[in-house]
C-alpha cells in the first residue's frame, strides 16, 4: 500500500513536471529519457548478463536513423516507427553475437569497439540514405494529425516509453531470463550445467539490450529533430557506459539515477567555464572510488541494508573478468 | 539395465591422459562413490559426463542414449544434474534466485511472454516451491540472503538444493563434504541418503572423505591415474592391496 501511494506520487510529480520546468530543462529531461532507455539496454547486456560492450552509440545510430528514415522516406507514423526501428536495431545485435561466442571481457569489448567504429564510418559515407556528414533533419512526429514538436509533449512521449521500457526491464531481469543472464555472467559452467544455453541467452541479451539502445535511438531523433553521424561516436559510447557504470550494474534503479546525473551534470557545471572538464573529470573518478556499487548500490547500503536483494557485480570484475572460474 | 553406462572413456589434456579406458555402470537407486588420490581422474569423469569435454575415445550413456551427442545444456534435460568441487553458486544472487535457476528448465511460460509479465503463476509455485525445500534443510531463514555472504558448509547445502530443484534422476556430486568438519559432515552424509530415498534418486560422488563414502556407499570405485583399479564395497575395497598401494602407505581412513 505505501509502495502505491509512492509510485502515486511519483508519477503524479512526473505528470506535471511540464507545468514547472522550463523549456530548457525539459528538453534536456527528455535527452535524459533517450539515456535513460539506452543505459537500460547496455545494463542488460553488461550489468546482468556480463558481456562488456563499448559500441553502444553503434545501436544508438542505426536506431535513430532508421526511425528517421522509415518516416521520412517509407511516411511511417512515428509510434510505428520507433518500435520498428527497436526491433531492427535488435537484430543488428546478433552481429556482436558472433564475436561474443568466442572472446569474454575486455577482448569482447574491442570487437564491440570495432563495431561502434565501424557504424560510425559507415553513416557518413552512405550518403543516399543518410545525408553524409551533414546529418538529416528528423521529419516531426505527427499524432492523430497534430504534430507533437513542443518540448512538453515530446515530454510526455518520452516519460511512456522510458516507464514501458522499465517495466518490460523489471519483468525480464526478475524472470528466469534475469536470472539466466546473471548465471552465464558469474558462473558459465554451473549456468549449463543448470540447462542455461549459454548461446541462446548470449542472443538475448544482444537482441534486447540492441533493441533498448535501438528505441532510445528512435525516440533521439524526435527529440532532436536533427541527426548526424559526428553525434554517435566512440565518446557516446563511453557516456553511456559510464551512465550504467556510475548508476549501478546490474541495476534498473540504478540505470535511471546514472543517466539523469550524467545528462544533467555538464549542464549544471556550464558555469565554470574553463574548469568544466576538470570538474567532471572528478567527480567520475570520486564516484568509482567511493561507490563502487554505483549510486544505486551506494543508496541501498546505507537505507535498507537487510533489504539487499542482488548485488550488482562490482564493475572491477567484468572488466578484469575475475569470475570463480569451476576448476579442475 | 544400468542406468549410467561408461565404456572405454579416455581423456588426454596435452601429454596428459587424464581417463584411460575408464569402464563402469551405475544402476538405478544406487549409491556409488569414485575414489583415488588426486589428479587421478574423478573430477575428470563429471566434467566428460557434464559434456564440458570432449572424450579421445569411449562412450557414455544415459538411459541407453547417447550422452556424447548432447551439448553441455542439454545433459540436464536428461535428468543428469551436478554440483561443484569448488562451488558452481551464483555468488550475487540470492539463496532463493539460486534454486529458482536450477528449475530453469522447467518453465512453461516463453522467455518473451514472462518479459510482458506473464507466467507469475508458475513462478509463485515454484518460488514457494523452493522455500519449501530451504525449510526443510534448515535454511529457511537464509533465503533472502546472497550467497556471497554465506559461509562456505551452508552453500555446499545450497548447492545441492538447487541440484534438487531441477528434478533430476542421476546426481553427480562432486566432493560433498570438502572443508566440512565432521558435524556437518554427517548431516551431509544423512541428507544424501534421504534425498536418494525420497526423491527415488541415484547418486555418483566423488569425495575424499572416507568416512562419509564408507557411510553411505553403497558400491565404491577406484581410480588411479586414469584407471579403475578396484571396484566392490567399500569394505571390499579398503583392503584391496592395488588401492592400499595407490594411496601409498596413506592409511584408508574410517570413521
Amino acid at each position: 500500500m505505501r509502495r502505491l501511494i509512492l509510485w502515486g506520487v511519483v508519477l503524479s510529480l512526473l505528470g506535471l513536471a511540464p507545468l514547472f520546468l522550463r523549456s530548457y530543462t525539459l528538453y534536456i529531461l527528455n535527452l535524459a529519457g533517450v539515456y535513460v532507455v539506452a543505459t537500460l539496454g547496455l545494463n542488460l547486456l553488461t550489468g546482468y548478463a556480463g558481456q562488456l560492450s563499448i559500441g553502444h552509440a553503434g545501436f544508438l545510430a542505426i536506431g535513430a536513423y532508421a526511425a528517421a528514415l522509415l518516416v521520412a522516406k517509407l511516411g511511417l507514423p512515428f509510434w510505428l516507427a520507433i518500435p520498428l526501428a527497436g526491433g531492427l536495431t535488435g537484430l543488428t545485435g546478433f552481429i556482436l553475437l558472433v564475436p561474443a561466442l568466442r572472446l569474454t571481457a575486455i577482448y569482447l569489448a574491442i570487437a564491440t569497439l570495432g563495431f561502434g567504429a565501424a557504424v560510425a564510418e559507415i553513416l557518413p559515407r552512405w550518403t543516399a540514405l543518410t545525408g553524409g556528414y551533414q546529418g538529416m533533419k528528423v521529419p516531426k512526429a505527427v499524432l492523430f494529425g497534430l504534430p507533437l514538436d513542443s518540448d512538453v509533449e515530446l515530454y510526455y512521449l518520452t516519460l511512456l516509453i522510458v516507464i514501458v521500457m522499465l517495466l518490460l526491464a523489471r519483468n525480464i531481469v526478475h524472470s528466469k531470463m534475469g536470472r539466466a543472464f546473471i548465471a552465464l555472467r558469474d558462473q558459465e559452467r554451473a549456468a549449463q550445467a543448470c540447462g542455461i544455453s549459454l548461446t541462446r541467452y548470449k542472443a538475448y541479451a544482444f537482441f534486447l539490450s540492441a533493441f533498448y539502445t535501438g528505441i532510445a535511438g528512435g525516440l533521439y531523433s524526435f527529440v532532436v529533430g536533427y541527426i548526424s553521424p559526428g553525434e554517435f561516436d566512440l565518446a557516446k559510447s563511453l557516456f553511456i557506459f559510464m551512465m550504467m557504470a556510475l548508476g549501478g550494474m546490474a541495476s534498473l534503479p540504478g540505470s535511471v539515477l546514472g543517466a539523469l546525473f550524467l545528462t544533467f551534470l555538464p549542464h549544471w557545471l556550464s558555469g565554470f567555464r574553463g574548469l568544466q572538464q576538470f570538474i567532471y573529470g572528478a567527480a567520475l573518478v570520486l564516484v568509482v572510488i567511493f561507490m563502487p556499487y554505483g549510486f544505486w548500490g551506494f543508496i541501498r547500503r546505507w537505507t535498507m541494508p537487510d533489504k539487499l536483494q542482488r548485488l550488482p557485480r562490482p564493475l572491477r570484475e567484468v572488466v578484469e573478468e575475475a569470475r570463480l572460474f569451476v576448476r579442475e | 539395465m544400468a542406468l549410467l553406462e561408461v565404456e572405454g572413456l579416455t581423456m588426454r589434456f596435452g601429454g596428459l591422459k587424464a581417463l584411460d579406458g575408464l569402464s563402469f555402470a551405475v544402476a538405478e537407486g544406487e549409491i556409488v562413490g569414485l575414489i583415488g588420490p588426486n589428479g587421478a581422474g574423478k573430477t575428470t569423469v563429471f566434467n566428460l559426463i557434464s559434456r564440458f569435454y570432449d572424450p579421445v575415445a569411449g562412450q557414455i550413456r544415459f538411459q541407453g542414449e547417447d550422452l556424447l551427442r548432447l551439448k553441455p545444456h542439454q545433459v540436464l534435460e536428461r535428468g543428469i544434474a551436478r554440483t561443484f568441487q569448488n562451488l558452481g553458486l551464483f555468488p550475487y544472487m540470492t539463496v532463493l534466485d539460486n534454486l529458482l535457476v536450477g528449475r530453469h528448465i522447467h518453465y512453461k511460460t516463453h522467455s518473451w511472454a514472462l518479459a510482458l509479465g506473464l507466467g507469475r503463476r508458475e513462478e509463485r509455485a515454484f518460488r514457494a516451491e523452493a522455500e519449501g525445500l530451504l525449510e526443510r534443510l534448515g535454511l529457511g531463514p537464509l533465503k533472502g540472503a546472497i550467497v556471497h555472504f554465506l559461509p562456505y558448509g551452508t552453500r555446499k547445502f545450497i548447492e545441492l538444493a538447487r541440484a534438487l530443484m531441477t528434478r533430476p534422476k542421476l546426481l553427480l556430486l562432486d566432493e560433498p563434504v570438502a572443508g566440512m568438519n565432521a558435524t556437518e559432515t554427517q548431516m551431509m552424509g544423512e541428507f544424501i541418503k534421504r534425498v536418494r530415498d525420497e526423491y527415488g534418486l541415484t547418486i555418483l560422488l566423488v569425495e575424499h572423505d572416507m568416512s562419509l563414502v564408507m557411510g553411505i556407499c553403497g558400491r565404491v570405485i577406484v581410480l588411479d591415474f586414469g584407471r579403475k583399479i578396484a571396484e566392490g564395497t567399500p569394505a571390499e575395497v579398503q583392503h584391496h592391496p592395488a588401492v592400499i598401494e595407490a594411496y601409498l602407505g596413506e592409511e584408508v581412513q574410517v570413521a
